[in-house]
C-alpha cells in the first residue's frame, strides 16, 4: 500500500511525495497520490493499463503535463530541487541535462522533416554550446554509444527511413546526450517487436550502470519491468494499488489486478511458474538460451488426421514492386491447416506475415506457388470469381485493432450482421436470431447491440468483430495481432474465449502476433517467419521449449517473462551478434 | 508490410550507395518535373489554339466588317494560313510560340508578344505585390492565431479572415479607392508609373489594387496555417523537443513551423491563379493597363491570337509557380515525397 509519507533521503534523485494531479477542465481528479524515492542508479517500475494514471504521472515529473492539467497536491522533488513552482526558463535548463525521457511510438517523437543525426546534434549545440562539427562527431559517438551500427549512415537518415527499434535507440541516444541524472522510459519498447524490446531493455540496463542513470520504467507489461526493476508500483485508475520490492511483488501480490498480471504471465506467457523456482533447462542446449517450458493445453477434441487440409499453401512467393525497387515479402513459404487446428505465425514487424494472410484472402500479388482453401486454388482467380469466393465467406479475418475495423457508424448488430446480407438468402428474421445467437457466443451482452463501436470498450470491440467473422460459419479464420492492442486483462479475456470457440465451434484458425506469449497460448503448431521466410515450424511446445533456428532462440529468449535474469542478457547479445540485428 | 531499409543489414558497400542514390534522387526529381510540365504545356496550348478555333472567328470580318464579300474573306484567311488543316495550323502557331512569337493580332496587326510584355509587367507587378502582401499577413496572422489558439485573438483573427475572404476584390478595390484615393487623397486613385521611375511612385500606384487581391490569400493562407500549426504543436515530437530542454522559440522556428506550413504553402499553389484572375478585374477599377484589360478588350474584339497569347503566358506562369511550390514543399517536408 502506499506509504503517504517517504522519510527524507540523501541519496534520492526522484521523489514524489502523495502527488495529486488534477484536470481543471471536467474537475476530476486523474492521480489519487503517487508516492515514490528513486535512488541514484537505481530503478523503479510502474505498472498500469492505459488510462491507469502512470504516463499522466511521468508527465508531472517532466512538467510537460497536458493544458488544464497540473499537480494539485503533494510534492515533486528532483535533485532535492522542488520542481513545483520552477519557471519555463528553469525547467527549460533543467530538461535535458538532470531529467529526461523516452517514451512509446519513438517515430512520432522525433522531427519527420529533419534528419535524425540534426537532432541529436541540436541539441548538443544549443544546451552544451558544442560547434557544429564537434556537436556532429559528438552525436556520432551518442549513435554508436546505443550499438547503432553504422552511425554515419544512420545520422543522415530521416525519421520515415529508419525501423522502430533504430528510432528508440536514437531518442535514447539524444536522451542520454547531456548525460542527465534520470531517465524516464514511458512505454519505451511498447509495440516493438520482442527481440527489438528486448535489446532495447538491455541496452536501458548497460547505459544505468556504464553512465550511473536512474530509471523510471513504465509499461502495461509486469514482464518488461519486473526484468529490470528493484521496486514496483501498479497503478489502476489512478490509484497506486501495490507497491513494493519486486520480489514482493512477484511472488506474494496482494491486490486482486496485481494477481491478474502475474497470471497473465503464469498463464500465457511462456514461464510455467513464475513464482517457483525455474524449471531445469531441458537438454542439450549448453549454447542455447534457457528456456521457458511451456505446458501445452490438452486439447479435448482430437481432430481426424485424414480430413481434407482447410487451407494448404504450397511453396509460396510474393513481392511487391519492380526492377531495382522489388521487394520480395514472402519466399517459399509451404503450410497446412486442418480442420479445428489451429496454427500460429510468429516474426518481427516486416518479416511477412500480414502479407501471408493476404495472400490467403487472395489479396497478395502471388508470384510462385499456390493456395487452396477447403481443396479450391484460389491463386489466380478473376476479380469476379474472388468477389463471390469472399462472399460465400470461407474464410474470414479478424485485425489487430477493432475501432478501425469496424464501420462507425454502424450497430453492433448492423456490423454482425453484414457477412450474412452480403451473402444474401435469409430473410430479417433468420439474420436478426443468427445475431442474437453469435453475440452470445463470444460472451457479449445482447443489450450492446444497439451500440456504435466508439461507444464499447477495447475488449467488447474485438469480441464484436470475432462475433462478425464468425457468423458466416467460415472454414478458416485469420487473426491478425487480435490481442495486440487491447490491455492485460482483455487480451487474456479474448485469448480464453478463442481457445472457447476452438472447440466449440471447431474453427480452424491462423493465429498472428509478433507476441510469442499469445501464439504460446493458443497454437497447436507454430510457424517461425523470419525476413520473408518460414525458419522453422512444428508443435509449438516443441518450437518453445528446443527452438533450432538461431532467430527463434533469440526469440524465445526474448520474450519478457517474469523471471529472467542477467545471463539471459549475454546470451542474446551473442545470438544477435551471430544474426546481425542489435 | 513496408519495413525501412535497414541500415543494421546493409553490408558497407550500401552506404556508398547512398551518396549515388541521392545524386539519382535529384535526378530523377529534375525528370519528373519535366514530366509534369511538359504535358501540361502541351496540353493548355492545346487546348488555347482549339478554343480559338472553334470560336470561328476570323480576322477577314475583324477587317472587312459584316458586309464582305466571300472571296475577301478567303483571300484574307488565305493570307492568315487559316485555310490550312488544324493541326498543321496549330503546329506552326506552337512553333513561334516556343521562339516567343506569340503571332500579330487581327485587330492592329501588331506583335501580340510585344504587347503582352510590356502589360505583363503591370499585372505580374499588381500580382506580386498582393502575393507577397498575402503572404506576410497570411503568415502573421495564421501564426498569431494558431500561438493564441481557442483565446480571444485567436476567435478574433479567424472572424476576421472569414469576412475579407468572403468580400469579392472589386467591391475592396472600389472601397479602398474611395477611402484612400478619394476621401483621404493621400495615394492615386488610377494609373501605373513603371518601377524605374522609382520604388515610392511604382509602390504608390500599386499598393491599393494589391491589397484588394491579397485579402482573399492572406485569409486562406492564414486559414491554413493555423490549423497546420495547431495540429504540428500537437505532434509527439513537440513534447519530445520540450522533454530534451530546448526553449520555446527555437521549438516555434525549427519544429513546428517546418512541419505545420505544407497546408498553406499548397494553398498559395491554388491562390496564384486567382490572383491572375482577379487582377483583370482590379485592372479595370484602378485603370492599370495590364495585360488583364488587354484581354478583355481582345475577347470582345475577337482577336484571337491575342486571347490566345495571353492564356499560353497565363498557363506558363501558372505551371511554374505551381512547380516552385511543390520543390519548396518537398524540401520543408521531405518525408511527403511528392515527387514534385
Amino acid at each position: 500500500m502506499p506509504s503517504a509519507q517517504i522519510p527524507a533521503d540523501r541519496d534520492a534523485v526522484l521523489t514524489l511525495t502523495d502527488v495529486r494531479i488534477h484536470n481543471d477542465a471536467a474537475d476530476e481528479e486523474l492521480v489519487h497520490g503517487v508516492s515514490l524515492r528513486l535512488r541514484r542508479g537505481g530503478v523503479v517500475g510502474i505498472v498500469g493499463e492505459s488510462g491507469s494514471g502512470k504516463s499522466l504521472t511521468c508527465k508531472a515529473v517532466l512538467g510537460v503535463l497536458p493544458e488544464h492539467v497540473e499537480v494539485s497536491g503533494g510534492s515533486i522533488e528532483l535533485l532535492g530541487r522542488d520542481v513545483g513552482g520552477l519557471s519555463r526558463q528553469e525547467w527549460t535548463a533543467l530538461r535535458g541535462t538532470s531529467i529526461s525521457a523516452v517514451f512509446q511510438d519513438p517515430a512520432s517523437y522525433l522531427n519527420p522533416s529533419i534528419r535524425v543525426g540534426k537532432q541529436v546534434q541540436e541539441v548538443l549545440r544549443i544546451k552544451q554550446g558544442l560547434s557544429r562539427a564537434a556537436a556532429k562527431q559528438r552525436a556520432i559517438e551518442l549513435l554508436e554509444a546505443v550499438h547503432l551500427r553504422d552511425p554515419e549512415y544512420v545520422y543522415e537518415q530521416y525519421v520515415h527511413e529508419l525501423s522502430g527499434g533504430m528510432l528508440q535507440r536514437v531518442l535514447i541516444a539524444i536522451a542520454i546526450s547531456l548525460e542527465p541524472e534520470v531517465l524516464i522510459a514511458d512505454e519505451a519498447t511498447t509495440a516493438l517487436d520482442t527481440t527489438v524490446q528486448a535489446g532495447i531493455l538491455d541496452l536501458l540496463v548497460e547505459l544505468k550502470d556504464r553512465i550511473g542513470l536512474s530509471l523510471v520504467v513504465v509499461s502495461h507489461d509486469l514482464a518488461v519491468v519486473a526484468q529490470l526493476c528493484d521496486e514496483v508500483l501498479v497503478m489502476r485508475e489512478g490509484h497506486v494499488v501495490e507497491q513494493g520490492p519486486t520480489s514482493a511483488i512477484l511472488h506474494t501480490p496482494q491486490h486482486e489486478y496485481t494477481r491478474l498480471l502475474v497470471a497473465e504471465h503464469e498463464q500465457y506467457g511462456l514461464n510455467a511458474s513464475a513464482t517457483g523456482p525455474r524449471p531445469p533447462v531441458p537438454t542439450a542446449a549448453s549454447t542455447a538460451v534457457p528456456v521457458p517450458v511451456l505446458v501445452p493445453e490438452p486439447r479435448s477434441s482430437t481432430m481426424p488426421a485424414s480430413t481434407e487440409p482447410v487451407l494448404q499453401v504450397d511453396g509460396l512467393g510474393v513481392h511487391f514492386g519492380r526492377g531495382r525497387g522489388r521487394k520480395q515479402a514472402l519466399e517459399g513459404a509451404s503450410l497446412v491447416i486442418r480442420p479445428g487446428e489451429t496454427v500460429g505465425v510468429i516474426g518481427e514487424s516486416g518479416a511477412g506475415k500480414s502479407t501471408l494472410a493476404r495472400a490467403v484472402l487472395g489479396l497478395a500479388p502471388v508470384s510462385a506457388g499456390s493456395v487452396q482453401v477447403a481443396g479450391r486454388d484460389i491463386t489466380h482467380l478473376s476479380g469476379r470469381e474472388r468477389r463471390a469466393f469472399g462472399r460465400d465467406g470461407v474464410v474470414q479475418y479478424v485485425f489487430q485493432d477493432p475501432l478501425r475495423s469496424l464501420d462507425p457508424e454502424h450497430t453492433v448488430a448492423v456490423s454482425v450482421a453484414e457477412p450474412l446480407r452480403i451473402r444474401g438468402g435469409l430473410d430479417r428474421a433468420a439474420i436478426d436470431e443468427a445475431v442474437r445467437r453469435q453475440v452470445r457466443a463470444v460472451r457479449l451482452d445482447e443489450s450492446l447491440l444497439d451500440r456504435f463501436p466508439g461507444e464499447l470498450s477495447g475488449g467488447q470491440r474485438q469480441r464484436v468483430a470475432i462475433a462478425r467473422a464468425l457468423i458466416s460459419s467460415p472454414r478458416l479464420l485469420i487473426l491478425d495481432e487480435p490481442v495486440s492492442a487491447l490491455d492485460s486483462a482483455n487480451r487474456v479475456a479474448i485469448l480464453e474465449l478463442l481457445r472457447e470457440l476452438r472447440s466449440t465451434v471447431g474453427v480452424a484458425m491462423l493465429f498472428i502476433s509478433h507476441d510469442l506469449g499469445s501464439v504460446a497460448g493458443i497454437s497447436d503448431r507454430t510457424i517461425v517467419l523470419y525476413r520473408s521466410r518460414i525458419v522453422e515450424a512444428g508443435d509449438t511446445a516443441h518450437i518453445v521449449n528446443a527452438p533450432e533456428h538461431p532467430y527463434t532462440r533469440l526469440l524465445v529468449g526474448s520474450a519478457p517473462t517474469l523471471t529472467s535474469g542477467p545471463t539471459d542478457r549475454v546470451q542474446r547479445e551473442r545470438l544477435r551478434a551471430g544474426l546481425f540485428v542489435s | 508490410m513496408s519495413a525501412p531499409p535497414s541500415a543494421l543489414t546493409a553490408p558497407p558497400a550500401a552506404r556508398r550507395g547512398v551518396v549515388a542514390h541521392r545524386i539519382g534522387r535529384a535526378v530523377a526529381s529534375t525528370a519528373r518535373l519535366l514530366a509534369i510540365f511538359v504535358p501540361v504545356f502541351l496540353l493548355g496550348t492545346f487546348l488555347t489554339y482549339l478554343l480559338g478555333h472553334l470560336s470561328g472567328r476570323s480576322p477577314a470580318y475583324l477587317q472587312l466588317g459584316d458586309a464582305a464579300s466571300p472571296q475577301a474573306v478567303a483571300a484574307i484567311e488565305h493570307k492568315w494560313g487559316l485555310d490550312r488543316p488544324f493541326l498543321v495550323q496549330y503546329g506552326d502557331w506552337l512553333g513561334s510560340v516556343l521562339h516567343g512569337d506569340l503571332g500579330t493580332s487581327w485587330y492592329n496587326g501588331l506583335s501580340v508578344a510585344h504587347a503582352l510584355g510590356q502589360r505583363a509587367a503591370i499585372t505580374l507587378s499588381a500580382a506580386g505585390v498582393a502575393l507577397v502582401l498575402g503572404i506576410v499577413f497570411g503568415f502573421l496572422l495564421g501564426a498569431l492565431a494558431a500561438h493564441f489558439h481557442t483565446r480571444w485573438p485567436d476567435r478574433a483573427i479567424t472572424t476576421f479572415t472569414t469576412v475579407i475572404s468572403v468580400l469579392p476584390p472589386f467591391i475592396v478595390g472600389i472601397g479602398l479607392a474611395a477611402v484612400f484615393a478619394v476621401g483621404l487623397q493621400i495615394l492615386p486613385a488610377a494609373g501605373y508609373v513603371p518601377i524605374q521611375a522609382g520604388l515610392g511612385p511604382w509602390l504608390s500606384h500599386l499598393i491599393l489594387p494589391a491589397i484588394a487581391l491579397s485579402f482573399d490569400t492572406a485569409a486562406d493562407v492564414a486559414r491554413q496555417l493555423r490549423n497546420g500549426l495547431v495540429s504540428a504543436y500537437r505532434g509527439n515530437y513537440v513534447t519530445g523537443a520540450i522533454v530534451r530542454g530546448l526553449g520555446p522559440r527555437r521549438i516555434f522556428f525549427v519544429h513546428v513551423l517546418r512541419n505545420g506550413i505544407a497546408p498553406a504553402l499548397a494553398v498559395l499553389g491554388l491562390k496564384f491563379p486567382n490572383l491572375l484572375g482577379g487582377a483583370v478585374i482590379i485592372e479595370a477599377i484602378f485603370g492599370l493597363s495590364g495585360y488583364g484589360v488587354y484581354a478583355s478588350q481582345a475577347a470582345v474584339r475577337g482577336d484571337v491570337p491575342a486571347v490566345q497569347g495571353v492564356l499560353v503566358v497565363s498557363v506558363v506562369l501558372v505551371v511554374v509557380f505551381n512547380l516552385l511550390v511543390n520543390i519548396v514543399l518537398n524540401r520543408v517536408t521531405p518525408d511527403a515525397d511528392r515527387g514534385v
